[in-house]
């Protein structure tokens, strides 16, 4: 009994590490691929214009777990970091930071109605009416 | 940082942003930041023997993105070191940027000094991981005059495919020398007892004809490693104030000074590594400034040149989630020809060299708080103003600060 409860814990705890993140974009979004250097120089405000034409507009989740997860996988930066960053774009005035969208169903409405619209979101939310964006290391 | 001029913008620039385009979202971020500062020996940056919570700023700032490459922003800015701002708000910067390619983009207006990796967030906080920026590059005293300058640059980020990505920025303009600011304290300093009396320096005026520059970085293909080199030169940076000589008798006799820098250049260059909660960083710096002091009470002009150089070595780790450890080794040379400091009576007048270590707590996102323990030695980048007894041995200093921002 006390076997088979330690491995339901353990695949309890295997589950919930193994939540991942994937990003998404707006349909119209001139490409269906990004490298992860131009996602992560999207999401640090270096640049914004997207390599098939019109400006990026990234936006971040309020869920801080998955912004965690977000960040460690395609930014390689913690969350203090990434934070830091945009201080300093936000009081030298190079850039208004990205807007948080306040859960995974209220990304995928902004992605939805934005032109040029990247976020992320859980792997395997259900993500009808915007695509999921491939990034390439 | 200008007092006056671009005053006037605010109200221009606010209101464009609510007539340009229909209802346009104005972000507002802000942040105060209370220092506290005292040392064992010496005064270092204000009258820090003893304690002094002399040390202090605030920010707010306004951004409007009007169009899709188009934005406007304005930060006010009050600041108080050592009496250097006095806590008057004025405008750190206030510009409009036009985001034409991310190849070429152009801010007009005042703009931020490119210098370094790190002098554009001087004034900021929240975005280092010490007390105080490493003193041999990014020099406190220095901070009104490298902060911003109006006029404008012209920026843009060039991919490079295999080998990275550059980063430049080109500015160029002037800027407003305040009476009571950096220049008038270096004066003060240099020419403090200067016979022997205990005499003291004002300025009744200043200005600086033009200074502009170039930072290049190179985002190398080693994701979080970036080099910078950066160049700034300017030109005629007059002040023009007077000596007072105690008479022993009376009032103070009084001598007008004049001093000019003909010709200033600086070179920054270093690198910056980020790895997850690794961050490396190094720079080195390099000054010429040709200098003349005019006086009665030297009999003339009196010619000079400065030759500053200064180097740090940098590591900061995140130890816990909301907890980082930053340690910093640095060293500032008055002449950089004579770093021994054999040229002068007691050689610790020649450079300043200091070690630190720095705990950095974050308990929310928006609150900053840090304590700094640093042992410096030499008296280089001490004012004698502040020290008016004279100098002792090497100094240990506690910095700690509190910050808040939205």
């Amino acid at each position: 009994m006390i076997f088979r409860l330690l491995m339901l814990m353990l695949c309890v705890t295997m589950s919930c590490s193994a939540v991942e993140v994937q990003v998404i974009a707006n349909k119209d979004l001139s490409v269906t691929s990004l490298g992860s250097d131009d996602l992560s120089d999207f999401y640090l405000g270096k640049r914004k214009k997207l390599p098939g034409g019109g400006n990026a507009t990234v936006f971040t989740n309020a869920d801080q777990d998955e912004t965690e997860r977000f960040l460690d996988k395609y930014l390689d930066l913690t969350p203090a970091a990434f934070s830091a960053s945009w201080k300093r774009m936000i009081f030298t005035g190079r850039g208004i930071p990205p807007t948080d969208a306040k859960d995974d169903q209220d990304m995928i409405d902004i992605i939805k109605r934005t032109p040029g619209g990247i976020g992320y979101v859980a792997t395997g939310t259900k993500v009808d009416g915007v695509m999921v964006l491939i990034i390439s290391k | 940082m200008s007092r006056y001029p671009l005053l006037a913008c605010v109200p221009c620039l606010l209101t464009g942003a609510a007539f340009a385009v229909d209802t346009p979202a104005v972000d507002i971020h802000g942040y105060v930041s209370q220092g506290y500062l005292n040392s064992s020996k010496n005064n270092y940056l204000g009258d820090s023997q003893g304690g002094t919570f002399d040390f202090n700023e605030a920010a707010i700032n306004f951004q409007s993105q009007l169009t899709d490459d188009l934005r406007v922003g304005v930060q006010l800015y009050a600041r108080d070191l050592d009496g250097v701002g006095g806590d008057q708000v004025g405008i750190d910067w206030a510009y409009a940027d036009y985001h034409y390619r991310d190849e070429l983009g152009f801010r007009v207006g005042e703009v931020k000094v490119a210098r370094g990796l790190y002098n554009e967030y001087s004034d900021l906080d929240l975005a280092n991981p010490t007390v105080l920026l490493p003193q041999s590059v990014y020099d406190e005293r220095l901070r009104d005059f490298l902060t911003s300058c109006y006029g404008g640059s012209v920026y843009g980020n060039i991919p490079m495919h295999e080998i990275g990505s550059i980063d430049y920025e080109a500015f160029g303009g002037s800027q407003t020398i305040r009476n009571d600011g950096s220049v008038n304290a270096f004066l003060a300093s240099g020419l403090y007892n200067i016979d022997g009396t205990g005499a003291t320096y004002s300025t009744n005026s200043a200005s600086l004809q033009s200074m502009y520059g170039l930072s290049v970085t190179w985002n190398t293909p080693l994701r979080g490693l970036r080099v910078n080199g950066s160049f700034i030169q300017f030109n005629h940076l007059d002040a023009s104030g007077q000596v007072s000589v105690p008479t022993g008798f009376g009032p103070n006799a009084s001598y007008p000074v004049s001093f000019e820098i003909t010709k200033g250049q600086n070179v920054v260059a270093g690198a910056e590594y980020l790895k997850g909660k690794l961050r490396l960083a190094g720079e080195g710096t390099l000054w010429n400034m040709d200098t003349s002091y005019s006086s009665p009470l030297f009999g003339g002009a009196v010619p000079g040149v400065t030759r500053w150089a200064g180097w740090y070595l940098q590591a900061a780790y995140q130890i816990l989630p909301k907890i980082q450890l930053a340690g910093t080794v640095s060293a500032f040379y008055e002449n950089r020809l004579n770093r021994s400091g054999s040229n002068f009576a007691d050689p610790r007048f020649g450079y300043q060299k200091s070690a630190a270590l720095t705990v950095r707590f974050d308990p929310v996102t928006w609150v900053a708080l840090k304590a700094e323990g640093a042992f410096i030695t030499g008296y280089a980048q001490m004012f004698n103003q502040d020290n008016p007894n004279g100098y002792d041995g090497n100094t240990l200093l506690l910095s700690l600060k509190a910050t808040v921002s939205f």
